[in-house]
């Protein structure tokens, strides 16, 4: 009964996607279309923040580095357009091999300032080798390949309805993982690592294979990003970049589905309703961190649910919620004892 | 139950995005109404270049003031964007809202480089003349020109080049190039290392310090102290703190410094103070320049906002000048390539001098040597010679000059 | 050997530099566990200020003050009005923090502008002294004089006064401290506010050398974060010794290979998070 219920969830989300380019105009779609991109940026990050209670600040990383090598292996190389796809998610996946164990053997706070310290470097190399990566020009004049033939991915419409596609994958994939025998694993892992180690889990390894797949996710955002403005450059490793990416995961709800679609959304569209009226949207940008951390730390969709979980419960005696996701209020406050407690 | 679970897991996401999305909807398109000329400027109003934007669109507000916002008999709406530091997508998004929902008939503004590039590809798809008031990148008009560009502004080598060769004739033979490392460095001092060696100069050092780097000290200790001359590009908080930490280390009497304009920059020059005396620099403007242009645009300036002007402000100022002055010889009507032409084709009178536009919009104008002397109390850069309609290519032709490799590819390679 | 010497005492001076710019971001997270991300904005604050100061008094000390004090306003208001309000819940007081930094990055421009600006050197301190051919800024010779003396300063009251023991006393174990009536959310806001007028101090110091712009903020934040990271987290040592070892590998990193300038601060970093997740001198978590 849960694939019914999950079958039916994509159809009625595929069905808005569906009906809004009737509705808005290329510009709206245009944002859209970005804040669909964000959205599985925001997927990437969630995947650590909401299943393994990981703050990443550097998800960026993923997203610029795959960007870089799409752009890169089209311009060297020449390849067929899927294959620089392919070069692309695998740069992400090898950066994530990478960093991976440098990162998983820290936590909480430790793991989010080495996922900045990462950023950072990868923003310095693409600055300074600019025989490769075109320096602070970045790399203009990346071509949308025609990666499904007879279609012309040119025309906003058309990538629009190529990104829906790509994030309704990258949704039934993250579903599919987090509802799996490993995503309750993960969840175990951060609700008390040291319970999971001792019942005879490799913990390390699971975590290793999360972090791998956020690497992926992030990449397939990256390489979205890097098609829709054809041209990757070093501010796509910039700080703002990787935060706006957190806060909308926060903001949206860590541990949700659509969470990250939600914030995505609100980031966007506020942002360019904001512009309108002032220049200094990096206040208005702070001050969403700072009533989304103190007024919805669940984030709405879990503020929602919360509510929602506690008047099915009082209803229904059973009182099987089918997952009550622990939010990332929950699981900070774990790391707390865990921390206290050392 | 199974009902429950689906209304349960569905309605949620699917309110929180129709609703979103219905607030937009419901929002009125802007009216095709084709009465006023449409200007989308955008400019950094926050991140690193913020100090730049506001004194581009002071200047271009300033003259648009001056003429009622009114030119070829149409009225002129302007939408100014903040498009931030060079995030090249926010700068793309930008210019996509100004083209697909405010229809704009010109663009305008852009500060970085990286961030003009990518506007550049943009405008060529959608036809709409660009207007380039600062980035500075060479090869906007050189070897990736492209005929919907003008710029209004500078070309990065492009005042460099009469520097390298009066620093020559004032008798320095033995330089030490020292420069951020970005793209933007090694254009402004190649075209100055270029000239000067072709007249028989030496460059016997290259320093390239990060963009951004806190402390000069361990690049000045290694200063070749052999060198009579050091030509330099820093700009903003870097120059700042390249030509502070120069003098402390007792460099300022040993090896004159030299380099372009941005290095004493009007905004830092005062703070810089006695460091920065008798630096030379090369600039298109300075604010002593007397001519009746330049000091009718200092009063009104002065007026609007209760201090002097800058560069930039002038940049930004010129832009609109340009802008309304084609559109009053086309009588108003705006067509991509043709109203490109009719810019390039117009000879202005500016504050700066007089500039005109070669055939690929760059701008051919008056290059100023300028030193930085105690003028009735405060630091000013002085001018002290003047080349005349300065052209990009200097003395070579255009077909020569870009046959030659590009600056941004001679990094490492100035010595012999 | 005149350029050793000469490099030798940039290391020293930009690590003194350095040690100022994190000892504020160490103390508050050796106590509370808390990473202050908005600490480069107590830097730019407390450098804006006192250029207002300074240009207002023409007293380079009075500045200093000032910095510092209104360095301590805001991590008073930081730590009272905000941060207790999500008491205990560590990674969203980070995120809270990160938050105010875009905040009073923005403000900071509406109310100074966006020009660099650079904070005047006493008259005493301007100019060069020199010993033979060596040629050293007298600024930087009072940075290393101030660094130092902080550090001891720090040490000693960590160490040896009643106060430093009640700090120790709440670092180790919070509830023991609280169990013999140690007023710990006393104790925090006070850490709290000293680390931040600190860091305000920093950033007049800091404000002749570095100066201060838009951007700063972050600029020091990283700095600060790759220095505690080298060190350890949260120990006042690991800040002293991270930052001298920062300082050398930088400063002799940019002068003997140009080409890795972009790196001589962040890849020791990641070496030593692959070597020692904690940092040389961390404790263990």
């Amino acid at each position: 009964m849960r694939s019914d219920s999950r079958a039916l969830a994509f159809i009625g989300l595929l069905g808005v996607l569906c009906l809004l380019p009737l509705i808005l105009s290329t510009y709206y779609l245009g944002l859209v279309t970005s804040a669909l991109i964000l959205a599985i940026l925001a997927m990437s990050a969630n995947l650590l923040l909401g299943y393994l209670g990981l703050a990443s600040v550097g998800q960026a990383t993923f997203f610029g580095v795959a960007g870089y090598a799409v752009a890169i292996f089209t311009r060297s190389v020449d390849g067929a357009a899927w294959s620089a796809v392919g070069v692309g998610l695998l740069a992400a996946v090898m950066a994530g091999a990478v960093f991976g164990p440098l990162a998983i053997r820290t936590r909480d706070i430790f793991f989010l300032v080495i996922m900045l310290a990462f950023c950072q470097i990868l923003y310095g190399i693409t600055y300074s080798w600019r025989s490769v990566t075109g320096g602070d020009d970045g790399l203009p004049g990346l071509v949308r390949p025609a990666l499904i033939p007879f279609v012309n991915l040119d025309t906003p419409v058309a990538f629009y309805f190529f990104t829906v596609i790509v994030f309704l994958i990258v949704v039934g994939v993250f579903w599919l993982v987090v509802s799996s025998p490993f995503g309750l694993v993960l969840k175990g892992i951060r609700d008390s690592e040291v319970r999971m180690r001792v019942l005879g889990y490799n913990v390390w390894l699971y975590k290793y294979a999360a972090f791998l797949l956020s690497a992926f996710i992030g990449g397939v955002s990256g390489i979205l990003q890097a098609y829709y403005y054809g041209c990757p450059n070093p501010a796509d490793f910039s700080l703002i970049h990787s935060s706006s990416a957190l806060l909308m995961v926060i903001l949206g709800g860590p541990g949700t589905l659509f969470g990250p679609l939600a914030g995505s959304l609100i980031i966007v569209f506020v942002r360019d309703l904001v512009s309108n009226v002032t220049d200094r949207w990096l206040i208005v940008l702070g001050l969403a961190f700072v009533c989304t951390v103190l007024f919805f730390p669940d984030g709405l969709l879990g503020t929602i649910r919360k509510f929602r979980q506690q008047g099915v419960a009082s209803v229904n005696h059973q009182a099987q919620a089918p997952m009550p996701e622990p939010t990332a209020q929950e699981s900070s406050k774990r790391l707390l004892s865990a921390s206290k407690s050392k | 139950m199974n009902l429950r679970r689906f209304t349960s897991r569905m309605k949620l996401p699917a309110l929180v995005i129709l609703g979103v999305m219905l607030l937009f909807v419901c929002m009125p398109e802007a009216a095709k109404a084709a009465e006023p000329v449409k200007v989308g400027y955008t400019i950094s109003l926050s991140g690193v270049y913020t100090a730049l934007g506001v004194d581009l669109r002071d200047g271009f507000n300033l003259y648009m003031e001056e003429i009622g916002s009114k030119a070829g008999g149409r009225d002129i709406k302007v939408f100014v964007e903040d498009k931030g530091s060079n995030d090249v997508s926010r700068v793309l998004d930008l210019a996509k809202k100004l083209v697909e929902k405010e229809h704009i008939d010109i663009l305008a503004g852009v500060v970085g480089s990286g961030a003009a590039y990518a506007v550049a590809e943009f405008v060529q798809k959608h036809k709409i003349p660009f207007v380039i008031s600062n980035a500075g990148a060479d090869d906007l008009t050189q070897r990736k020109s492209n005929p919907y560009i003008v710029r209004p502004a500078f070309v990065n080598s492009g005042g460099s080049h009469p520097l390298g060769e009066w620093l020559y004739d004032k008798g320095f033979r033995k330089a030490v190039l020292i420069g951020a490392d970005y793209a933007a460095g090694y254009e402004h001092v190649g075209g100055i290392a270029r000239t000067f060696k072709n007249k028989g100069g030496k460059v016997i050092q290259e320093i390239w310090p990060p963009l951004g780097t806190k402390d000069y000290a361990p690049y000045l200790a290694k200063i070749d102290r052999d060198a009579d001359v050091v030509m330099v590009f820093f700009a903003g908080a870097d120059a700042l703190r390249f030509v502070q930490q120069y003098a402390d280390y007792g460099l300022k009497n040993k090896i004159p410094l030299t380099g372009k304009g941005y290095l004493v920059d009007d905004k830092i020059l005062q703070k810089q103070g006695a460091a920065a005396e008798n630096v030379v620099t090369e600039s298109h403007w300075c604010l002593l320049l007397d001519t009746p242009e330049n000091k009718k645009f200092k009063e009104a300036y002065q007026k609007k906002y209760g201090h002097p002007p800058t560069l930039y402000s002038e940049q930004g100022y010129l832009t609109a000048k340009l802008i309304a002055d084609a559109l009053e010889k086309t009588k108003g009507e705006v067509k991509g390539e043709e109203f490109v032409k009719v810019m390039r084709s117009i000879d202005l009178n500016a504050p700066r001098g007089k500039v005109k536009f070669d055939e690929f919009g760059a701008p051919i104008q008056n290059s100023y040597i300028r030193e930085v002397k105690k003028v009735d109390g405060s630091w000013q850069s002085v001018p002290i010679k003047t080349y005349e309609a300065v052209n990009q290519f200097w003395t070579w032709s255009p077909e020569e000059f870009m046959k030659m490799p590009a600056y941004s590819d001679m990094k490492g390679k100035w010595i012999e | 050997m005149e350029f050793w010497i000469i490099q030798s005492l940039n290391a020293i001076s930009f690590a003194m530099l350095l040690f100022l710019l994190c000892a504020g971001l160490s103390l508050i997270f050796g106590l509370m566990n808390i990473l202050n991300l908005a600490h480069g904005s107590c830097y730019l604050i407390g450098a804006y200020v006192a250029l207002s100061v300074i240009e207002w008094s023409d007293n380079f000390f009075l500045g200093l003050l000032a910095g510092s004090l209104v360095g301590g306003i805001v991590g008073f208001v930081l730590q009272r009005l905000l941060l207790q309000r999500i008491y205990g819940r560590r990674l969203l007081q980070v995120l809270l923090t990160f938050g105010c930094m875009f905040i009073i990055g923005d403000v900071a421009i509406i109310i100074w502008g966006a020009d660099p600006a650079t904070l005047q050197t006493p008259e005493f301190l301007a100019g060069s002294a020199s010993l033979g051919e060596m040629v050293f800024p007298k600024y930087r010779l009072f940075v290393i004089a101030v660094g130092a003396a902080i550090g001891i300063a720090l040490w000693f009251f960590q160490e040896k006064t009643r106060w430093g023991a009640i700090l120790r006393a709440g670092v180790d174990d919070e509830q023991m401290a609280r169990a013999v009536g140690i007023n710990v959310p006393v104790l925090f806001t006070v850490v709290f506010i000293l680390g931040t007028a600190l860091t305000g101090l920093s950033g007049v110091l800091g404000g002749p050398f570095v100066g201060v712009y838009p951007g700063v903020d972050l600029e020091v934040l990283l700095l600060a974060v790759v220095v505690i990271i080298v060190g350890g987290l949260g120990s006042m040592k690991g800040a002293f010794f991270g930052s001298l070892i920062v300082a050398a590998l930088d400063n002799f990193g940019k002068a003997l290979f140009p080409e890795l300038a972009m790196f001589t601060i962040f890849a020791p970093m990641a070496i030593i998070l692959a070597l020692r997740p904690t940092g040389l001198w961390g404790r263990v978590l």
